[in-house]
């Protein structure tokens, strides 16, 4: 009769057992946490931090300044390649970048892409629909000195539940008078993934 | 009688909770009145229907529900609605683990009783529809989400069945898809990607997946993409690949479009009973073996429910039967299609085969499906085992009032042990449940526009018959989409 009893007891309470919740903790953006071994906000920020002291600290920035006595030079962002396997979306290093180059005051920077056509919109409508006295012109915008491009590489290797998995990306920077590749940045992760 | 009268409510309710639990009908015999009407194109009342059938309307059975209804309502051009149903049917998805309350139910009754665990394939098929219906809603934003989260679902499917080649642990399909939503924002280098690695797919299978040979227009759009992206390594590449030189296509004044058409019904699942023996190894643990011998699995001593002191009465039962789904495919009435616009001839190219593809992944976890139900069922059996009385008739030692104490005890657990062999015998189900309006195959061919209003001519063969359907795009010079559907 007990166990009878044990064993009711054990269905009623499979009926009324709740069902386990999703708990989500915050956690700093600089704390590494890897899971599957993909590219993951680590290696976005490592690839920031990389480019942002080298960029700052490289000849191309003297010698620009040298040269236009004092002037700091103005950079536009152009295009990162993603020839790797993997989707990895380059703007969150690239923002990283740019807001370096605001902080430091050492780079002017200037609007590219979608943000730049969106600028000239609202230009060309401020043609028709503002005061003369706050309507912008045009034929004012600063003209860059340089463009940062750059590229995503990667090279997998795997065997059974084994894999390295190796990322390469570079930016570019080229004076856009000259044509002259003025500086190349580097950063280089490989990961070993074992299942 | 006496007896009998005094335990009738506890007997009644025994056999009450076993017809609430069981039913003869599978999954498919439930909703086959809302595939018929859905057939026939009757969407509103197959609706009604589907609203009206309590199997879905149960809680466990949520996500069917939102599926059978996110689909229903994409036919019904309604694909607001659609992403509705969709978007929460998503959301379930991804929460949908296995809770102590489904292994339990699943171990101790049958897996119907748990709440419903979707295949993997159809967590690839709702970002199908849900990025068709953004399209078709002009909503490109959220379908362009859409495909990012084909990535997330492609990673963890691959996570799944990492370092097993042999299983289906990617959907070249959905990556297709991806890349074309993302061609249809001009980003060529994310859609080159997601070509790209759909081609690997296929390449790293000789070409062939899951009953897909690939695409041709695969191989062009990888092609395309590349040298759009001036990825000329890549392109010499994949051409020697492909073994197919690629000459840089000029975009039709009026764009292109992509047509998918879903032909036929998935299969759906029946149920089939297995008999089985238990056994002893010589290192003293069970296991079972079906008849023919050609199942053998021992049994899991992990399995919820199982304690220590079953262990002795395992060997007490030699022969049982259980429940286990198979796949049952369903003929379409066409298998091919002709398309015609302007001087375009194109045929559509087979992209997804859910014939196939659910069968061979029923067939790979068979052993999954089968150990958990043998060790349902053994539970089950040493369930009734330990509510049955010992018998032992030497009362010569008891008063007679002792005597008639101890008869009604037994006749009490005696029919205790009748109504749990009643209950468990009916409860013995395998889960029929699966995604059953999605269509047996996805074709699609991707064709050139005029600008301006173009004819599109369509011819469903099949069996000896030919259906034609004609419809118009208006050309606009983008990459747009179009959806066409041969249920029957």
């Amino acid at each position: 009769m007990k166990k009878t009893l044990v064993f009711s007891f054990v269905m009623m309470m499979i009926a009324v057992l709740p069902s386990c919740n999703r708990s989500v903790t915050r956690i700093e953006s600089t704390e590494v946490k890897d899971l599957s071994g993909k590219w993951n906000n680590t290696d976005s920020r490592l690839t920031a931090e990389k480019m942002i002291d080298d960029i700052q600290a490289g000849n191309w920035l003297t010698n620009f300044m040298q040269e236009k006595a004092g002037a700091k030079p103005v950079v536009i962002c152009g295009f990162v390649d993603n020839k790797s396997h993997e989707h990895i979306e380059a703007e969150t290093f690239i923002k990283d970048l740019e807001q370096s180059f605001i902080k430091t005051q050492k780079v002017r920077l200037v609007q590219a892409g979608k943000k730049r056509e969106a600028i000239r919109a609202e230009r060309a409508d401020q043609q028709t629909n503002s005061s003369a006295s706050t309507m912008k012109k045009f034929g004012l915008e600063v003209g860059a000195d340089f463009m940062l491009q750059g590229s995503i590489n990667s090279i997998v290797d795997a065997y059974k539940k084994k894999k390295v998995v190796y990322y390469q990306v570079n930016l570019e920077l080229t004076n856009i008078q000259t044509n002259e590749v003025v500086w190349i940045g580097d950063k280089k992760i490989t990961k070993y993934v074992k299942n | 009688m006496i007896f009998f009268k005094k335990h009738l409510l506890l007997f009644a309710s025994v056999i009450l909770l076993t017809l609430l639990l069981s039913s003869c009908a599978t999954y498919h015999d439930r909703i086959l009145g809302i595939q018929q009407e859905t057939i026939k194109g009757n969407y509103q009342k197959a609706n009604k229907l589907l609203d009206g059938t309590s199997l879905l309307t149960n809680k466990r059975n949520r996500l069917l529900y939102l599926l059978e209804k996110g689909k229903l309502f994409h036919l019904m051009k309604s694909y607001d609605s659609s992403n509705l149903y969709l978007n929460e049917a998503d959301r379930l998805m991804e929460s949908a683990n296995g809770t102590v309350k489904n292994i339990a139910l699943s171990t101790l009754l049958n897996p119907m009783m748990q709440e419903y665990q979707p295949e993997d394939f159809e967590k690839f098929m709702v970002h199908y529809y849900k990025s068709l219906n953004y399209l078709y809603l002009g909503n490109t934003e959220s379908a362009i989400v859409e495909a990012r989260r084909i990535t997330l679902v492609s990673n963890a499917q691959e996570d799944k069945y990492v370092g097993k080649n042999n299983r289906y642990n990617s959907d070249p399909f959905s990556m297709s898809l991806q890349g074309m939503l993302y061609e249809k924002t001009k980003d060529y280098n994310n859609a080159f990607i997601a070509y790209r690695n759909a081609a690997d797919v296929y390449l790293n299978n000789k070409n062939e997946y899951y009953g897909i040979t690939i695409p041709e227009q695969l191989k062009l759009d990888v092609l395309r993409t590349a040298s759009i992206m001036g990825f000329e390594t890549e392109k010499a590449l994949y051409e020697k690949k492909f073994n197919l030189t690629y000459n840089n296509d000029i975009t039709p004044e009026g764009g292109e479009a992509i047509i998918f058409w879903e032909n036929g019904l998935a299969p759906f699942k029946e149920e089939q009973s297995v008999s089985f023996n238990v056994l002893k190894n010589n290192n003293g643990t069970y296991y079972f073996t079906d008849a023919g011998g050609l199942y053998s699995f021992p049994f899991d001593y992990n399995t919820q429910g199982y304690n220590q002191q079953m262990s002795s009465r395992i060997g007490n039962i030699r022969f049982f039967s259980i429940a286990l789904p198979r796949y049952v495919v369903r003929r379409s009435a066409f298998n091919k299609a002709t398309l015609q616009t302007g001087n375009t001839k194109k045929q559509f190219e087979k992209s997804q085969d859910l014939n196939v593809l659910s069968v061979e992944i029923l067939k790979q976890r068979f052993g999954k499906e089968l150990g958990a139900a043998l060790s349902r069922m053994l539970i089950k059996k040493l369930a009734e085992y330990a509510l049955e009385p010992s018998y032992n008739n030497n009362y010569s030692h008891l008063s007679a009032a002792e005597r008639k104490k101890e008869e009604e005890r037994r006749n009490k657990q005696e029919l205790l042990a009748l109504g749990l062999k009643i209950f468990n015998r009916a409860t013995e189900k395998a889960d029929t449940r699966n995604w059953q309006s999605l269509p047996a195959h996805i074709f699609y061919t991707r064709i050139p526009l005029q600008k301006g209003q173009n004819t599109i001519n369509i011819t469903f063969i099949g069996n000896g018959q030919s259906t034609p359907q004609s419809f118009t795009i208006n050309g606009t010079g983008a990459l747009q989409f179009y959806s066409v559907f041969s249920i029957q």
